[in-house]
Protein backbone atom coordinates (compact mmCIF):
# COMPACT_ATOMS: atom_id res chain seq x y z
CA UNK A 1 0.00 0.00 0.00
CA UNK A 2 1.17 3.37 -0.59
CA UNK A 3 2.68 5.81 2.12
CA UNK A 4 0.12 8.49 1.48
CA UNK A 5 -2.99 5.78 1.72
CA UNK A 6 -1.81 4.27 4.83
CA UNK A 7 -1.27 7.64 6.46
CA UNK A 8 -5.04 8.90 5.28
CA UNK A 9 -6.48 5.78 6.62
CA UNK A 10 -4.99 6.72 10.06
CA UNK A 11 -5.97 10.02 10.03
CA UNK A 12 -8.82 8.63 8.87
CA UNK A 13 -9.42 6.36 11.73
CA UNK A 14 -7.75 8.95 14.47
CA UNK A 15 -10.33 12.20 13.66
CA UNK A 16 -13.47 9.05 14.60
CA UNK A 17 -11.96 8.30 17.71
CA UNK A 18 -10.87 11.82 18.81
CA UNK A 19 -14.66 12.72 17.69
CA UNK A 20 -15.71 9.68 19.68
CA UNK A 21 -13.95 10.65 22.55
CA UNK A 22 -14.90 13.81 23.02
CA UNK A 23 -18.71 12.94 21.72
CA UNK A 24 -20.26 13.23 25.30
CA UNK A 25 -18.67 17.04 25.72
CA UNK A 26 -19.73 17.81 22.69
CA UNK A 27 -23.10 16.50 23.26
CA UNK A 28 -23.28 18.87 26.13
CA UNK A 29 -23.77 21.78 24.00
CA UNK A 30 -26.30 20.55 22.12
CA UNK A 31 -28.43 19.76 24.76
CA UNK A 32 -27.52 22.81 26.85
CA UNK A 33 -28.80 24.98 24.04
CA UNK A 34 -32.34 22.69 22.99
CA UNK A 35 -35.27 24.89 23.22
CA UNK A 36 -37.43 21.71 24.26
CA UNK A 37 -38.59 21.02 27.97
CA UNK A 38 -36.97 17.48 27.66
CA UNK A 39 -34.06 16.38 25.13
CA UNK A 40 -35.39 14.70 22.16
CA UNK A 41 -33.35 14.52 18.97
CA UNK A 42 -33.76 15.95 16.59
CA UNK A 43 -35.11 19.10 18.35
CA UNK A 44 -38.36 20.40 17.95
CA UNK A 45 -38.20 23.66 18.96
CA UNK A 46 -34.79 25.01 18.13
CA UNK A 47 -32.47 26.46 19.63
CA UNK A 48 -32.41 28.81 23.11
CA UNK A 49 -30.96 29.90 26.06
CA UNK A 50 -33.46 28.94 28.28
CA UNK A 51 -31.58 26.37 30.15
CA UNK A 52 -28.72 28.85 30.40
CA UNK A 53 -31.26 31.07 32.20
CA UNK A 54 -32.44 28.74 34.42
CA UNK A 55 -29.50 27.08 35.44
CA UNK A 56 -27.85 30.63 36.49
CA UNK A 57 -31.03 31.47 38.39
CA UNK A 58 -31.58 28.31 40.07
CA UNK A 59 -30.59 28.09 44.22
CA UNK A 60 -30.22 24.42 44.36
CA UNK A 61 -27.13 24.69 42.03
CA UNK A 62 -25.56 28.00 43.01
CA UNK A 63 -25.71 26.62 46.83
CA UNK A 64 -23.60 23.42 45.44
CA UNK A 65 -21.61 25.30 43.27
CA UNK A 66 -21.00 27.19 46.48
CA UNK A 67 -20.06 23.98 48.44
CA UNK A 68 -18.13 22.56 45.88
CA UNK A 69 -15.81 25.92 45.38
CA UNK A 70 -15.00 25.94 48.65
CA UNK A 71 -14.05 22.50 48.89
CA UNK A 72 -12.07 22.81 46.03
CA UNK A 73 -10.30 25.77 46.78
CA UNK A 74 -9.47 24.58 50.73
CA UNK A 75 -8.11 20.98 49.29
CA UNK A 76 -6.14 23.17 46.48
CA UNK A 77 -4.40 25.13 48.79
CA UNK A 78 -4.01 22.27 51.81
CA UNK A 79 -2.77 20.42 48.72
CA UNK A 80 0.23 22.62 47.54
CA UNK A 81 0.93 23.78 50.70
CA UNK A 82 1.60 19.67 51.47
CA UNK A 83 2.61 19.02 47.71
CA UNK A 84 5.12 21.57 47.24
CA UNK A 85 7.68 20.90 49.80
CA UNK A 86 6.95 17.37 49.54
CA UNK A 87 8.77 16.99 46.17
CA UNK A 88 11.38 19.82 46.91
CA UNK A 89 12.27 16.74 49.97
CA UNK A 90 12.12 14.45 46.90
CA UNK A 91 14.24 16.43 44.28
CA UNK A 92 17.02 17.74 46.54
CA UNK A 93 17.49 15.65 49.40
CA UNK A 94 18.29 12.11 50.14
CA UNK A 95 16.74 10.77 53.42
CA UNK A 96 15.52 7.50 54.68
CA UNK A 97 12.33 7.29 53.64
CA UNK A 98 12.16 9.37 50.33
CA UNK A 99 11.25 6.45 48.17
CA UNK A 100 8.18 5.28 50.76
CA UNK A 101 6.75 8.60 50.52
CA UNK A 102 7.44 9.02 46.55
CA UNK A 103 5.58 5.50 46.19
CA UNK A 104 2.76 6.39 48.78
CA UNK A 105 1.77 9.49 46.89
CA UNK A 106 1.76 7.97 43.65
CA UNK A 107 0.32 4.97 44.61
CA UNK A 108 -2.44 7.41 46.09
CA UNK A 109 -2.84 8.53 42.36
CA UNK A 110 -3.95 5.05 41.05
CA UNK A 111 -5.48 3.17 43.70
CA UNK A 112 -8.81 2.70 43.04
CA UNK A 113 -11.39 5.54 43.87
CA UNK A 114 -13.95 3.37 44.62
CA UNK A 115 -12.09 1.16 46.92
CA UNK A 116 -10.46 4.27 48.56
CA UNK A 117 -13.81 5.72 49.04
CA UNK A 118 -15.36 3.43 50.93
CA UNK A 119 -12.60 2.69 53.41
CA UNK A 120 -13.32 6.79 53.95
CA UNK A 121 -17.03 6.09 54.81
CA UNK A 122 -16.11 3.61 57.05
CA UNK A 123 -13.51 5.46 58.51
CA UNK A 124 -15.57 8.84 58.99
CA UNK A 125 -18.62 6.84 60.08
CA UNK A 126 -16.87 5.76 62.65
CA UNK A 127 -15.14 9.03 63.96
CA UNK A 128 -18.99 10.39 63.39
CA UNK A 129 -17.58 12.77 60.37
CA UNK A 130 -19.02 12.06 57.64
CA UNK A 131 -20.97 14.29 56.02
CA UNK A 132 -18.02 17.31 57.42
CA UNK A 133 -16.92 19.92 55.20
CA UNK A 134 -13.24 19.63 57.36
CA UNK A 135 -13.72 15.96 56.07
CA UNK A 136 -14.39 16.47 52.11
CA UNK A 137 -11.94 19.17 52.55
CA UNK A 138 -8.90 17.01 53.64
CA UNK A 139 -9.94 13.82 51.61
CA UNK A 140 -9.60 16.27 48.43
CA UNK A 141 -6.72 18.08 49.42
CA UNK A 142 -5.21 13.67 49.01
CA UNK A 143 -6.77 13.83 45.59
CA UNK A 144 -4.64 17.27 44.57
CA UNK A 145 -1.10 16.27 46.25
CA UNK A 146 -0.25 13.46 43.66
CA UNK A 147 -0.55 16.24 40.78
CA UNK A 148 1.10 18.64 42.46
CA UNK A 149 3.88 16.35 43.76
CA UNK A 150 3.94 15.32 40.19
CA UNK A 151 4.49 18.32 38.48
CA UNK A 152 6.48 19.89 40.72
CA UNK A 153 9.23 17.52 40.79
CA UNK A 154 9.01 17.74 37.20
CA UNK A 155 9.00 22.11 37.01
CA UNK A 156 12.30 20.70 39.31
CA UNK A 157 13.87 18.48 36.83
CA UNK A 158 14.03 21.38 34.38
CA UNK A 159 16.31 23.81 36.54
CA UNK A 160 19.77 23.54 37.00
CA UNK A 161 20.47 22.87 40.74
CA UNK A 162 23.46 24.87 40.05
CA UNK A 163 21.84 27.84 40.29
CA UNK A 164 20.76 27.19 43.99
CA UNK A 165 24.37 26.09 45.04
CA UNK A 166 25.27 29.33 43.40
CA UNK A 167 22.80 31.35 45.59
CA UNK A 168 23.84 29.14 48.77
CA UNK A 169 27.98 29.71 47.88
CA UNK A 170 27.18 33.24 48.05
CA UNK A 171 26.21 33.76 51.30
CA UNK A 172 22.57 33.47 50.85
CA UNK A 173 20.80 31.30 53.68
CA UNK A 174 18.74 27.78 52.08
CA UNK A 175 15.30 29.57 53.12
CA UNK A 176 15.92 32.72 51.58
CA UNK A 177 17.39 30.75 48.34
CA UNK A 178 14.26 28.69 48.16
CA UNK A 179 11.86 31.77 48.02
CA UNK A 180 14.21 33.70 45.70
CA UNK A 181 15.57 31.81 43.41
CA UNK A 182 14.12 27.61 43.42
CA UNK A 183 10.43 29.13 43.93
CA UNK A 184 10.12 32.06 40.73
CA UNK A 185 11.78 29.16 38.85
CA UNK A 186 9.11 26.33 39.42
CA UNK A 187 6.17 28.67 39.53
CA UNK A 188 4.88 27.77 36.32
CA UNK A 189 4.25 24.17 37.46
CA UNK A 190 2.82 25.46 40.95
CA UNK A 191 0.30 26.86 39.12
CA UNK A 192 -0.47 24.69 36.69
CA UNK A 193 -0.44 22.14 39.10
CA UNK A 194 -2.87 23.95 41.46
CA UNK A 195 -4.99 24.09 38.74
CA UNK A 196 -5.19 20.57 38.10
CA UNK A 197 -6.16 19.55 41.73
CA UNK A 198 -8.65 22.24 41.58
CA UNK A 199 -10.03 20.76 38.71
CA UNK A 200 -9.53 17.54 39.97
CA UNK A 201 -11.22 17.93 42.96
CA UNK A 202 -13.87 19.99 41.98
CA UNK A 203 -15.51 17.17 39.40
CA UNK A 204 -14.50 14.62 41.75
CA UNK A 205 -17.71 12.73 41.91
CA UNK A 206 -16.63 9.33 43.57
CA UNK A 207 -15.17 10.29 46.71
CA UNK A 208 -17.76 12.54 47.40
CA UNK A 209 -20.74 10.81 46.19
CA UNK A 210 -19.73 8.38 49.11
CA UNK A 211 -18.49 10.65 51.97
CA UNK A 212 -20.67 14.09 51.00
CA UNK A 213 -23.73 13.22 53.23
CA UNK A 214 -26.83 15.05 52.84
CA UNK A 215 -25.83 18.81 53.83
CA UNK A 216 -22.66 19.66 51.81
CA UNK A 217 -23.64 18.42 48.62
CA UNK A 218 -20.93 19.11 46.21
CA UNK A 219 -22.33 20.31 42.72
CA UNK A 220 -21.11 16.59 40.65
CA UNK A 221 -23.34 14.70 44.02
CA UNK A 222 -26.29 16.86 43.06
CA UNK A 223 -25.96 15.77 39.31
CA UNK A 224 -25.90 12.32 40.34
CA UNK A 225 -28.58 12.49 43.19
CA UNK A 226 -30.73 14.15 40.34
CA UNK A 227 -29.70 11.62 37.88
CA UNK A 228 -30.70 8.87 40.01
CA UNK A 229 -34.54 10.28 40.81
CA UNK A 230 -35.80 12.14 37.88
CA UNK A 231 -33.47 11.58 34.84
CA UNK A 232 -32.15 13.82 32.27
CA UNK A 233 -32.22 17.72 33.87
CA UNK A 234 -31.25 19.78 31.00
CA UNK A 235 -30.29 22.62 33.89
CA UNK A 236 -27.79 20.51 34.65
CA UNK A 237 -26.45 19.66 31.43
CA UNK A 238 -26.40 24.15 30.39
CA UNK A 239 -24.40 23.83 33.89
CA UNK A 240 -22.18 20.85 33.40
CA UNK A 241 -21.73 23.08 29.53
CA UNK A 242 -20.73 26.35 31.35
CA UNK A 243 -18.00 24.28 33.18
CA UNK A 244 -16.51 22.49 30.51
CA UNK A 245 -16.10 25.56 28.82
CA UNK A 246 -14.50 27.52 31.73
CA UNK A 247 -11.89 24.35 31.67
CA UNK A 248 -11.05 24.84 28.29
CA UNK A 249 -10.19 28.57 28.44
CA UNK A 250 -7.98 27.97 31.45
CA UNK A 251 -6.17 25.33 29.69
CA UNK A 252 -5.90 27.59 26.64
CA UNK A 253 -4.65 30.41 28.62
CA UNK A 254 -2.35 28.25 30.79
CA UNK A 255 -0.57 26.86 27.97
CA UNK A 256 -0.18 30.08 26.45
CA UNK A 257 0.85 32.01 29.62
CA UNK A 258 3.16 28.22 30.71
CA UNK A 259 3.31 25.77 28.29
CA UNK A 260 1.73 23.26 30.64
CA UNK A 261 1.78 20.35 28.27
CA UNK A 262 5.14 20.04 29.23
CA UNK A 263 4.47 19.04 32.90
CA UNK A 264 2.50 16.18 32.03
CA UNK B 1 20.88 21.59 48.83
CA UNK B 2 23.74 20.34 50.90
CA UNK B 3 22.54 20.83 54.46
CA UNK B 4 23.93 18.52 57.58
CA UNK B 5 20.53 19.43 59.15
CA UNK B 6 18.80 15.85 58.81
CA UNK B 7 15.88 16.50 60.02
CA UNK B 8 15.13 19.27 57.27
CA UNK B 9 13.63 16.99 54.78
CA UNK B 10 11.50 15.43 57.30
CA UNK B 11 10.12 18.46 58.25
CA UNK B 12 9.55 19.07 54.11
CA UNK B 13 7.31 16.19 54.04
CA UNK B 14 5.43 16.11 57.33
CA UNK B 15 2.19 17.74 56.38
CA UNK B 16 1.76 14.90 53.24
CA UNK B 17 2.81 12.09 54.96
CA UNK B 18 -0.22 12.97 58.16
CA UNK B 19 -2.52 13.35 55.46
CA UNK B 20 -1.62 10.16 53.86
CA UNK B 21 -1.11 8.54 56.84
CA UNK B 22 -4.48 9.63 58.84
CA UNK B 23 -6.51 9.46 55.24
CA UNK B 24 -5.17 6.70 53.31
CA UNK B 25 -3.41 4.33 55.23
CA UNK B 26 -5.57 4.18 58.32
CA UNK B 27 -8.90 3.60 56.62
CA UNK B 28 -7.63 0.93 54.49
CA UNK B 29 -5.82 -0.59 57.86
CA UNK B 30 -9.59 -0.31 59.20
CA UNK B 31 -11.00 -2.22 56.33
CA UNK B 32 -8.80 -4.91 55.88
CA UNK B 33 -9.40 -5.40 59.77
CA UNK B 34 -13.47 -4.81 59.11
CA UNK B 35 -13.66 -7.28 57.26
CA UNK B 36 -12.08 -9.96 59.36
CA UNK B 37 -14.47 -8.92 62.55
CA UNK B 38 -18.05 -9.41 62.87
CA UNK B 39 -21.30 -7.13 62.30
CA UNK B 40 -23.42 -5.88 64.62
CA UNK B 41 -27.10 -5.34 62.81
CA UNK B 42 -27.70 -1.58 63.96
CA UNK B 43 -24.37 -0.65 64.83
CA UNK B 44 -21.26 0.83 62.39
CA UNK B 45 -18.80 -0.44 64.87
CA UNK B 46 -18.20 -3.91 64.30
CA UNK B 47 -17.64 -6.76 67.04
CA UNK B 48 -13.60 -6.95 67.14
CA UNK B 49 -12.96 -10.67 66.92
CA UNK B 50 -11.32 -12.66 64.20
CA UNK B 51 -13.99 -14.46 61.70
CA UNK B 52 -14.03 -15.06 57.95
CA UNK B 53 -17.75 -15.27 58.36
CA UNK B 54 -17.98 -11.80 56.06
CA UNK B 55 -15.63 -14.36 53.62
CA UNK B 56 -17.39 -17.18 53.48
CA UNK B 57 -20.58 -15.04 53.26
CA UNK B 58 -19.66 -13.37 50.08
CA UNK B 59 -17.69 -16.72 48.42
CA UNK B 60 -19.88 -19.66 49.66
CA UNK B 61 -23.25 -18.46 51.06
CA UNK B 62 -24.01 -15.87 48.71
CA UNK B 63 -20.96 -17.09 46.08
CA UNK B 64 -23.08 -17.45 42.91
CA UNK B 65 -24.60 -14.23 43.04
CA UNK B 66 -21.37 -11.99 44.17
CA UNK B 67 -19.01 -14.09 41.93
CA UNK B 68 -21.08 -13.51 39.01
CA UNK B 69 -21.06 -9.41 39.59
CA UNK B 70 -17.12 -9.74 39.92
CA UNK B 71 -16.96 -11.99 36.68
CA UNK B 72 -19.77 -9.39 35.07
CA UNK B 73 -17.29 -6.64 36.15
CA UNK B 74 -14.28 -8.75 34.45
CA UNK B 75 -15.34 -8.95 31.02
CA UNK B 76 -17.03 -5.80 30.80
CA UNK B 77 -13.72 -4.43 31.81
CA UNK B 78 -11.75 -6.89 29.14
CA UNK B 79 -13.75 -5.43 26.32
CA UNK B 80 -13.47 -1.87 27.10
CA UNK B 81 -9.88 -1.93 27.68
CA UNK B 82 -9.17 -4.15 24.61
CA UNK B 83 -10.95 -1.71 22.60
CA UNK B 84 -9.16 1.19 24.24
CA UNK B 85 -5.91 -0.43 23.97
CA UNK B 86 -6.80 -0.82 19.87
CA UNK B 87 -8.37 2.47 18.92
CA UNK B 88 -5.46 4.25 21.08
CA UNK B 89 -2.77 3.49 18.98
CA UNK B 90 -3.57 5.51 15.66
CA UNK B 91 -4.70 8.47 17.42
CA UNK B 92 -1.06 8.49 19.54
CA UNK B 93 0.75 7.78 16.14
CA UNK B 94 -1.55 10.69 14.76
CA UNK B 95 -0.84 13.54 17.12
CA UNK B 96 2.96 12.70 18.26
CA UNK B 97 2.94 13.31 14.19
CA UNK B 98 1.97 17.02 14.83
CA UNK B 99 3.86 19.71 15.84
CA UNK B 100 3.26 22.86 17.25
CA UNK B 101 -0.32 24.58 17.76
CA UNK B 102 -1.80 21.86 16.30
CA UNK B 103 -0.09 19.19 18.51
CA UNK B 104 -0.36 21.23 21.59
CA UNK B 105 -4.15 22.04 21.12
CA UNK B 106 -4.90 18.28 20.56
CA UNK B 107 -3.13 17.38 24.29
CA UNK B 108 -5.38 19.91 25.69
CA UNK B 109 -8.74 18.09 24.12
CA UNK B 110 -7.47 14.64 25.06
CA UNK B 111 -7.21 15.95 28.90
CA UNK B 112 -10.44 17.11 29.05
CA UNK B 113 -12.11 14.01 29.54
CA UNK B 114 -9.31 13.48 32.23
CA UNK B 115 -9.81 16.20 34.58
CA UNK B 116 -13.66 16.91 33.15
CA UNK B 117 -15.05 13.79 35.18
CA UNK B 118 -17.20 11.35 35.11
CA UNK B 119 -20.44 12.72 35.85
CA UNK B 120 -20.25 15.77 33.41
CA UNK B 121 -19.81 13.17 30.55
CA UNK B 122 -22.10 10.83 31.60
CA UNK B 123 -24.72 13.52 31.09
CA UNK B 124 -23.34 13.80 27.21
CA UNK B 125 -23.28 10.06 26.89
CA UNK B 126 -27.29 9.87 28.53
CA UNK B 127 -28.22 12.94 25.62
CA UNK B 128 -26.40 10.69 23.39
CA UNK B 129 -27.46 7.48 23.71
CA UNK B 130 -30.96 7.58 25.56
CA UNK B 131 -33.98 5.83 23.47
CA UNK B 132 -35.50 9.36 22.18
CA UNK B 133 -31.59 10.70 21.69
CA UNK B 134 -29.18 11.44 18.68
CA UNK B 135 -28.00 8.31 18.14
CA UNK B 136 -31.45 6.76 18.30
CA UNK B 137 -32.97 9.93 16.47
CA UNK B 138 -30.52 9.68 13.62
CA UNK B 139 -31.12 5.97 12.92
CA UNK B 140 -34.91 6.57 12.75
CA UNK B 141 -35.04 9.32 10.45
CA UNK B 142 -32.59 7.16 8.65
CA UNK B 143 -35.33 4.65 8.58
CA UNK B 144 -32.77 2.42 9.65
CA UNK B 145 -34.50 1.41 12.48
CA UNK B 146 -37.75 1.12 13.61
CA UNK B 147 -37.52 0.66 17.77
CA UNK B 148 -35.07 2.75 19.57
CA UNK B 149 -31.75 0.69 20.81
CA UNK B 150 -31.52 0.21 24.24
CA UNK B 151 -28.32 1.48 25.14
CA UNK B 152 -28.96 2.77 28.78
CA UNK B 153 -29.85 -0.09 31.17
CA UNK B 154 -27.99 -2.27 29.05
CA UNK B 155 -24.10 -3.28 29.01
CA UNK B 156 -23.35 -1.80 25.30
CA UNK B 157 -24.06 1.80 26.97
CA UNK B 158 -21.68 0.74 29.84
CA UNK B 159 -18.86 -0.28 27.80
CA UNK B 160 -19.28 2.70 25.24
CA UNK B 161 -18.79 4.96 28.06
CA UNK B 162 -16.55 3.07 29.54
CA UNK B 163 -14.35 2.91 26.32
CA UNK B 164 -15.07 6.64 25.90
CA UNK B 165 -13.77 7.52 29.67
CA UNK B 166 -10.41 6.09 29.29
CA UNK B 167 -8.78 6.76 25.83
CA UNK B 168 -7.02 9.53 27.30
CA UNK B 169 -5.36 7.70 29.62
CA UNK B 170 -4.15 5.36 26.93
CA UNK B 171 -2.92 8.11 24.44
CA UNK B 172 -1.59 10.25 26.66
CA UNK B 173 1.52 7.77 27.11
CA UNK B 174 1.71 6.62 23.70
CA UNK B 175 2.23 10.15 22.46
CA UNK B 176 5.21 10.79 25.08
CA UNK B 177 6.35 7.10 24.28
CA UNK B 178 6.36 7.70 20.24
CA UNK B 179 7.39 11.18 20.83
CA UNK B 180 10.95 9.67 22.22
CA UNK B 181 11.59 7.61 19.49
CA UNK B 182 14.37 7.90 16.96
CA UNK B 183 12.48 8.70 13.58
CA UNK B 184 15.86 6.89 11.91
CA UNK B 185 14.40 3.72 12.93
CA UNK B 186 11.37 4.46 10.60
CA UNK B 187 13.49 6.13 7.90
CA UNK B 188 16.01 3.25 7.89
CA UNK B 189 12.98 0.26 7.77
CA UNK B 190 11.57 2.63 4.99
CA UNK B 191 14.87 3.09 2.84
CA UNK B 192 14.79 -0.52 3.44
CA UNK B 193 11.92 -0.87 1.10
CA UNK B 194 8.83 -1.15 4.12
CA UNK B 195 5.54 -0.04 3.82
CA UNK B 196 3.86 2.55 5.94
CA UNK B 197 2.07 -0.02 7.70
CA UNK B 198 5.15 -2.35 7.71
CA UNK B 199 7.08 -0.17 9.67
CA UNK B 200 4.10 0.93 12.15
CA UNK B 201 3.44 -2.81 12.98
CA UNK B 202 7.08 -3.86 13.43
CA UNK B 203 9.04 -0.98 14.40
CA UNK B 204 6.47 1.63 15.98
CA UNK B 205 4.37 -0.82 18.22
CA UNK B 206 6.88 -2.91 19.20
CA UNK B 207 8.80 -0.33 20.83
CA UNK B 208 6.31 1.59 22.89
CA UNK B 209 4.67 -1.91 23.63
CA UNK B 210 5.70 -1.83 26.98
CA UNK B 211 4.63 1.56 27.97
CA UNK B 212 1.61 0.97 26.22
CA UNK B 213 1.11 -2.25 28.56
CA UNK B 214 1.86 -0.18 31.22
CA UNK B 215 -0.56 1.96 30.23
CA UNK B 216 -3.36 -0.78 29.56
CA UNK B 217 -2.75 -2.13 33.35
CA UNK B 218 -3.84 1.57 34.33
CA UNK B 219 -7.09 1.31 32.26
CA UNK B 220 -8.06 -1.86 32.85
CA UNK B 221 -7.73 -1.34 36.78
CA UNK B 222 -10.05 2.10 36.32
CA UNK B 223 -12.64 -0.03 34.34
CA UNK B 224 -12.98 -2.63 36.58
CA UNK B 225 -13.44 -0.12 39.84
CA UNK B 226 -15.54 2.83 37.43
CA UNK B 227 -18.21 3.58 39.67
CA UNK B 228 -20.07 6.98 37.96
CA UNK B 229 -20.50 5.43 34.08
CA UNK B 230 -21.89 1.82 35.06
CA UNK B 231 -23.96 3.46 37.57
CA UNK B 232 -25.85 6.25 35.16
CA UNK B 233 -25.20 4.41 32.14
CA UNK B 234 -26.27 1.29 33.36
CA UNK B 235 -29.49 2.31 35.27
CA UNK B 236 -28.68 0.37 38.23
CA UNK B 237 -29.40 -2.30 35.84
CA UNK B 238 -25.64 -3.83 35.16
CA UNK B 239 -24.75 -4.45 38.71
CA UNK B 240 -20.72 -4.26 38.95
CA UNK B 241 -18.11 -3.89 41.25
CA UNK B 242 -18.60 -0.18 42.04
CA UNK B 243 -22.36 -0.06 41.74
CA UNK B 244 -22.56 -3.15 44.35
CA UNK B 245 -19.82 -1.28 47.06
CA UNK B 246 -21.45 1.59 46.96
CA UNK B 247 -24.70 0.20 47.62
CA UNK B 248 -23.35 -2.17 50.05
CA UNK B 249 -21.81 1.02 51.74
CA UNK B 250 -24.31 3.31 51.73
CA UNK B 251 -27.64 1.40 51.57
CA UNK B 252 -26.74 -2.06 53.26
CA UNK B 253 -24.79 -0.58 56.24
CA UNK B 254 -23.26 -3.81 57.17
CA UNK B 255 -19.39 -2.53 56.76
CA UNK B 256 -17.65 -5.97 57.66
CA UNK B 257 -19.26 -7.09 54.88
CA UNK B 258 -18.62 -4.09 52.66
CA UNK B 259 -15.33 -4.39 53.29
CA UNK B 260 -14.59 -8.02 52.33
CA UNK B 261 -16.56 -7.23 48.91
CA UNK B 262 -14.06 -4.38 48.24
CA UNK B 263 -11.23 -6.19 49.24
CA UNK B 264 -11.22 -9.45 47.88
CA UNK B 265 -10.96 -8.53 44.26
CA UNK B 266 -7.78 -6.46 45.84
CA UNK B 267 -6.21 -9.27 47.26
CA UNK B 268 -6.20 -11.40 44.17
CA UNK B 269 -4.94 -8.04 42.31
CA UNK B 270 -1.89 -7.81 44.50
CA UNK B 271 -1.41 -11.75 44.88
CA UNK B 272 -1.61 -11.93 40.64
CA UNK B 273 1.01 -8.69 40.92
CA UNK B 274 3.17 -10.70 43.06
CA UNK B 275 3.44 -13.85 41.19
CA UNK B 276 3.80 -11.68 38.37
CA UNK B 277 6.87 -10.09 39.37
CA UNK B 278 8.24 -13.24 40.61
CA UNK B 279 7.99 -14.98 37.26
CA UNK B 280 9.42 -12.22 35.18
CA UNK B 281 12.40 -12.22 37.96
CA UNK B 282 12.75 -15.93 37.50
CA UNK B 283 12.64 -15.54 33.44
CA UNK B 284 15.16 -13.03 33.89
CA UNK B 285 17.70 -15.28 35.91
CA UNK B 286 17.26 -18.03 33.80
CA UNK B 287 18.11 -16.00 30.63
CA UNK B 288 21.06 -14.25 32.38
CA UNK B 289 22.13 -18.17 33.13
CA UNK B 290 21.64 -18.91 29.53
CA UNK B 291 23.72 -16.16 28.26
CA UNK B 292 26.51 -16.99 31.05
CA UNK B 293 26.73 -20.61 29.81
CA UNK B 294 26.68 -19.20 26.10
CA UNK B 295 29.34 -17.09 27.18
CA UNK B 296 31.53 -20.11 29.03
CA UNK B 297 30.64 -22.08 26.18
CA UNK B 298 31.82 -19.60 23.41
CA UNK B 299 35.02 -18.91 25.51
Amino acid sequence: MSEKAGRRIFAVISFLVLLFTMAPILMLFLGAFSADNFFTFPLRNGLSLRWFKAFLSSREFAASLRVSITVSLSATVIGLCAGVPTAFAIKRFSFRGRDTINTMVMASMTLPRVIWAIALLQFYSTLHILGSYTGLILAHSLLVIPYVVRMVLSSLSFINADVENAALSLGATPVKTFFKITMPLIAPGVIVSGFFGFVVSFTDSVVAVFISGVRNITFPVRIYAEQRGQGLDLEAVAGSAIIILVIIVAEMVGEKLFKWSRFI
Amino acid sequence: MNTTKKWIPYLLISLSAVLLLVFFLIPFGQLVLYSFWENVPGSNIPKVTFTLENYYHLLVEEGPYYLKIYGTTLRLAAIATAVTFCVSYPLAWYISQLKGMAKSFLIILMMLPMIGGAMIQTLGWIIMLSPIGVVNGLLTSLHLIDTPIRFLGAESGVVIGLIQSYIPMMVLPLVTAMGSLDPNLDSAARSLGAGFFTSFFRITVPLTLPGALAGGVLVFLANLTSFVTPNLLGQGKIPVFGTVAYTQGIEVMNYPFASAFALFPMAILVVGMIVYKWILSRMRRARQAGAETEGRLAA
